[in-house]
């Protein structure tokens, strides 16, 4: 039972404002969305429905990791092989099965990073820095001030290695912590990371020839959904501007393949597409047919060249696999204090970047090697984000630019699954380096474009605040 | 004891509890109660999952007394004992792959203590190497495919049995106890982080393993302050799918994987031949998170319990289904990696399918409205 929404083409700000007024209508139209039981075959309500027929109602450890109730059959048999893929540890060449681990990488498996589809709690937190034992949950991004990879460390600082080889380097973090109260005297802190690179294998960079940028695992949740999106929603809501809260989103415009796409997923929008090529040869090192050549191709640690170290068919089944995740249902959507979050939410501005509704477009998706997802098409979803770029002030910046995105810009990070995160993976820390360590946190780091939020939430009676953070722990 | 005909009430009892929200480890707020799993939950944490990592992490010191007799007397009788040791410390370890939530999850203790395939090309190369084998090595210096229960295997046994104790090197024998020694070290963890630790209190400061609020008691805790689970429904269904997941990965990737590729290198623990072994103790993980318990004498409160409230033949049925499963992988003739396309593998898969199935289909629905 699904239904399509009337689709308005057309840009600018008043368009932007009329869009809106549609998707807040749509919001309660009932009848707008796919009908779906749970196990206990209840039917869903349709509050609960946060990505129409892929809502899965799973609150678990696996509920990142749940496929949606439209997999099945042959696409079931893709789905574990790339689930397979996904967790499997890769292990250095010369290894029957599994190989093509290194010589240096940042990870061994996505799933190292990525336990259970969510994001791994970071050594940043754990280990304060780098990790001893194979990963550490984190990218360092580097590259020149003229935006040029260091020959001999190239994309990210690959802090692991094979036995054999050394690692380009270490990261070492240190905090320092500011203490804070709210105007009602409840105290919150925030801490400030450090970041310092040690253990360079080969020439030291000075500060002054380094831009880095630290990141922390991603939720892969909904990404499917994120790949369908109707675009011209997302360009529609780049148009909006709310001069009175500082507030305008901006696509990230990517070049990949020699195409201009829009950017959508990464902490910055950066990529087009979900990066399985790019994550096996980046990441893991693990060569593929779009990205044939070692990472570390051209170091002084590096001997020759490498085969094909994945076939295209795997890699394909990983996209597939990401593609056919379930997002979680909503829960407790009915209660009284769920419910007033909900009203707070909107009137902190949170809705403004962190957009409640959006729309898949007609025919889903067509992933690169010709698979058809019809299944992620014409859906009503609730990814609480715009996929946009805002600027979150120079508190969070990390000076490092991608495309369209300035130093100070993020993309809106999507809530649908945040309140299972700390089931999945066991913490509570937000933000593009983990640097919030609960939901508090997070919501006082928000400058720039989410100061306006910050501000209002900062005004709230403490049981305001925990109404509004119940809420997100719903989604 | 709790009285359990409050399912038989058609009322939702509502409780909320708000708790601070600048807390991590606390979560929530809210419980829907259609049903009291309290003594349940409290049955599963204290007599299923604790004894089974309280045998581990004991069996586990075994194997690393006896391992390092071995690096000092190079005796054949110590290296057939230290395998015997290996085995008896595997057994919970496959006893306990329907929990791997929580504590293993979050603390990457899975693919430390049990990554597969192992990385014989980099351990072999370590072995050639000059560096101290330390235990502090094997844990900071390499990664998780070169440490835990298949590295210790590859190291003890050859074909199905003991290696022959004169053909160590010094080199194997050293990466052999400190490996063993970081084995310990992780399975004294899991238990740890579930149970408290109190009792080796000492060891785990040595090692300094930072326990905190032991998980167990969270996870009695559903639905209360001081659990992540919002509902006791939502850590039940944790329950359920941890005997989804193996089920799933027994029948439809350590047993179909390699029978389908008829490729003996897909098939785990190979080295040892205790593959099969390995899957049975797997559905008995099942067995135990569903009936509570790890012997017959300690099994009382438990999933099944509920269930056969509910429907007693449905509790029949899958007590009958698991039974059937384990005998089903006990048909095909061992070792299993000589074995792949025994005409008993399609119906050990379909046996343990059963169960995975049933539990999918027909208890789920019981728990997750």
């Amino acid at each position: 039972m699904k239904k399509g929404i009337p689709i308005i083409r057309g840009r600018g700000q008043w368009y932007g404002f009329f869009l809106l007024s549609i998707i807040s209508l749509i919001s309660c139209e009932k009848n707008e969305y796919t009908d779906m039981y749970t196990p206990g075959n209840r039917l869903a309500k349709q509050s609960e429905l946060s990505a129409g027929n892929s809502t899965t109602f799973t609150f678990t450890s696996v509920a990142f990791d749940t496929p949606a109730d439209w997999v099945t059959g042959g696409l079931m048999d893709r789905f574990l092989s790339g689930d397979t893929l996904y967790d499997t540890p890769r292990v250095a060449d010369g290894n029957p099965i599994n190989g093509g681990l290194g010589p240096v990488y940042a990870g061994y498996a996505c799933g190292s990073c990525h336990v259970g589809a969510g994001r791994t709690k970071s050594h940043l937190l754990t280990e304060g820095g780098s990790g001893p034992y194979g990963f550490s949950a984190f990218l360092t991004f580097l590259r020149t001030p003229n935006n040029q990879y260091h020959r001999n460390y190239g994309r990210v600082l690959h802090d692991q290695a094979i036995y054999g080889a050394t690692p380009e380097g270490k990261l070492k973090v240190s905090y320092s912590e500011a203490f804070y109260k709210f105007p009602d005297g409840e105290p919150y802190s925030l801490i400030t990371p450090s970041y310092t690179i040690t253990d360079w294998y080969a020439e030291v960079i000075p500060d002054e020839n380094l831009e880095m940028s630290v990141r922390t695992p991603l939720r892969h949740v909904g990404l499917g959904l994120m790949m369908a999106l109707d675009q011209n929603e997302i360009l529609a809501l780049s148009g909006i501007e709310y001069p009175e809260y500082g507030i305008s989103g901006e696509v990230n415009w990517v070049i990949e393949r020699n195409v201009k796409h829009m950017g959508l997923s990464g902490h910055k929008a950066q990529h087009a597409d979900l990066t399985v090529e790019l994550g096996f040869l980046s990441d893991m090192g693990v060569t593929n047919d779009r990205f044939p050549h070692e990472i570390s191709e051209g170091q002084s640690q590096v001997d020759g060249d490498y085969d094909i170290q994945i076939t295209t068919k795997d890699m394909g089944d990983v996209d597939f696999y990401l593609h056919s995740l379930g997002v979680p249902a909503r829960r407790y959507v009915d209660n009284p204090i769920v419910k007033q979050g909900e009203k707070l939410f909107y009137q902190a501005k949170c809705n403004l970047c962190h957009t409640p509704t959006l729309h898949t477009k007609p025919g889903g998706v067509k992933l690169i090697d010709g698979t058809n997802m019809p299944w992620l098409g014409n859906q009503t979803i609730h990814p609480y984000s715009d996929f946009l770029l805002h600027d979150m002030g120079p508190e969070l910046g990390d000076d490092f630019s991608q495309f369209n995105a300035s130093g100070d810009e993020w993309r809106t990070t999507p809530l649908w699954g945040i309140g299972l995160q700390n089931v999945v993976n066991g913490h509570t820390s937000f933000l593009h380096d983990a640097r919030a360590r609960n939901y508090v946190e997070a919501i006082m780091w928000h400058g720039g474009e989410g100061d306006v939020s910050r501000q209002l939430f900062k005004q709230m009676q403490k049981s305001e605040r925990d109404a509004l953070i119940t809420f997100l722990k719903s989604l | 004891m709790r009285v359990f005909n409050k399912m038989l009430l058609p009322i939702l009892l509502i409780s909320m509890v708000l708790v601070s929200c600048s807390e991590s480890s606390t979560t929530d707020p809210i419980e829907t109660k259609s049903y009291d799993f309290t003594l349940i939950l409290e049955q599963y944490v204290d007599h299923t999952i604790v004894p089974t990592y309280t045998e581990m992490k004991d069996n586990a010191k075994l194997l690393l007394a006896k391992v390092e007799e071995f690096e000092t007397s190079g005796a054949q009788a110590d290296l057939d004992a230290a395998c015997e040791y290996w085995k008896s410390t595997r057994a919970p370890w496959e006893k306990g792959e329907a929990f791997l939530f929580g504590p293993a999850a979050y603390n990457n203790l899975d693919p430390l203590l049990d990554s597969w395939p192992l990385d014989k090309n980099q351990l072999d190369q370590v072995l050639d190497g000059n560096q101290e084998l330390s235990a502090d090595f094997v844990r900071d210096g390499l990664g998780a495919v070169l440490r835990g229960f298949h590295t210790v295997e590859y190291l003890l046994f050859e074909e199905g049995a003991a290696r022959d104790a004169t053909k160590f090197t010094l080199r194997e024998k050293q990466y052999l106890s400190a490996v063993s020694e970081v084995l310990r070290d992780d399975t004294l963890k899991l238990w740890a982080l579930w149970e408290g630790g109190t009792s080796e209190k000492s060891l785990l400061d040595a090692l300094e393993i930072e326990v905190g609020t032991p998980y167990g008691e969270e996870f009695k805790k559903a639905g209360n302050i001081g659990s992540r689970y919002l509902s006791q429904s939502d850590a039940v269904d944790e329950i359920l799918q941890g005997m989804i997941a193996i089920g799933d990965e027994v029948a439809n990737g350590k047993i179909a994987d390699p029978h389908n590729s008829n490729n003996v290198l897909e098939v785990e623990s190979w080295f040892s031949w205790n593959s099969l072994t390995d899957f049975q103790n797997n559905i008995r993980s099942i067995e135990n998170s569903y009936l509570g318990g790890t012997t017959e004498a300690s099994r009382q409160l438990s999933i099944s319990t509920f269930v056969k409230e509910k429907d007693p033949s449905l509790d029949t049925e899958i007590k009958v289904l698991i039974t059937d499963a384990i005998e089903a992988i006990g048909a095909i003739p061992a070792p299993f990696r000589n074995n792949l396309q025994a005409s008993q593998v399609q119906g050990a898969m379909d046996a343990v399918n059963q169960v995975k199935d049933v539990i999918e289909t027909k208890v789920r629905p019981l728990i997750v409205n």
